[in-house]
């Protein structure tokens, strides 16, 4: 029962990647993420510290469909400075997609997708560019990305609760209106970090991760 | 393409702007703290200090984040030549207790760092 409530939960709460898509050597990271477009969970395993795979599902809120893939995350170069790192990675996954729509004859088909992601942050500072190309024919095809830019008020040492403000610009050409932008708030605590805001729309989004 | 290439130019202006200013906020405050961490008593996050073992101040770079602190604690927690780390993120430091007789080399410690994803810029070792 408890299992199942776990599941139903990260299911109802969930989302695609926030930030720091690898984790260290032989560690588990759970994340979810929600905002108007989609509600996905993502379960991944990291065996090395630039490599990690996982299982993701995700709902398309406008298409009505259930993702079910199989996703890998690569670091293609990590770029370590005295106050700073800097990171490069491609993300990818296949999968099953099952369709509710009514409109559609064929509720599965195969799905793909494929982004780049690269990042820069301090202590103080935070940068993100990420995109990616979705495609499970004629159900979905779509390119998005979006760009994210983040200041810390104060800066907490090692275990203290840290705070970001930040500034999430999304652009999905295929969308009724393609370009939002989200104010950010983003808690960090241990191996908790949590986002939230709220989009142009008046849309929310909440976004969750968790190491082991 | 017009809003791809528009998106890429604001990240790349306020990526550069951001670390230039960075750099000079943080080179002051980093010289002078290097050396404090040995002075004082360390409370180690994870383990504990043994009083015939060695410790050692590795200078590390690209720790930005409690993430990126929690990676490297797990890391080196599981190492038997380890009593205890515990980092030090303002100072950019990570604070190493080793065992009495532990044998782990400068090499060992960088290589674990760097299997971690992060890279060693210093060690420092003070015998107990």
């Amino acid at each position: 029962m408890l299992i199942k409530s776990l599941i139903l939960s990260i299911y109802l709460f969930s989302s695609i990647c926030i930030a720091r898509p690898v984790s260290y050597p032989e560690g588990w990271t759970l994340m979810s993420k929600n905002n108007s477009e989609i509600n996905s969970a993502h379960l991944h395993y990291s065996p090395t510290f630039n490599k990690s795979f996982g299982y993701k599902i995700e709902y398309s809120k406008s298409k009505k469909y259930t993702l079910h893939s199989i996703h890998y995350n690569h670091l293609i170069k990590r770029w370590n400075k005295k106050h700073s790192q800097a990171n490069f990675y491609t993300k990818k996954g296949i999968g099953i997609l099952h369709a509710d729509f009514e409109n559609y004859e064929s509720k599965l088909k195969h799905a793909g997708y494929f982004g780049v992601s690269a990042d820069w942050e301090t202590r103080r500072y935070f940068s993100l560019y990420e995109n990616r190309l979705f495609n499970s024919g004629s159900i979905d095809r779509h390119f998005s990305q979006k760009i994210k830019i983040g200041v810390a008020p104060y800066i907490g040492n090692y275990g203290d609760i840290h705070t970001w403000i930040m500034f999430e610009l999304s652009h999905s050409p295929k969308n009724n209106e393609p370009l939002t932008y989200s104010p950010v708030v983003r808690f960090f605590y241990e191996t908790h970090l949590v986002e939230l805001g709220m989009n142009n729309n008046k849309n929310l989004l909440f976004n969750w991760i968790k190491r082991f | 393409m017009k809003i791809l290439i528009i998106t890429l130019s604001i990240f790349w202006i306020v990526t550069s702007y951001a670390q230039e200013h960075d750099m000079h906020d943080m080179s002051d405050k980093h010289d002078h703290s290097n050396h404090e961490i040995d002075k004082k008593k360390i409370e180690l996050q994870q383990g504990a200090i043994d009083p015939n073992g060695l410790l050692l101040t590795v200078a590390v770079e690209g720790m930005v984040c409690d993430f990126c602190a929690q990676a490297i604690q797990k890391v080196f927690s599981k190492k038997e030549d380890v009593a205890g780390v515990t980092v030090d993120l303002d100072n950019q430091n990570v604070i190493i207790a080793l065992k009495k007789n532990s044998n782990m080399s400068d090499n060992d410690i960088e290589k674990l760092f760097l299997n971690a994803g992060y890279n060693v810029s210093e060690i420092n070792r003070k015998q107990l």
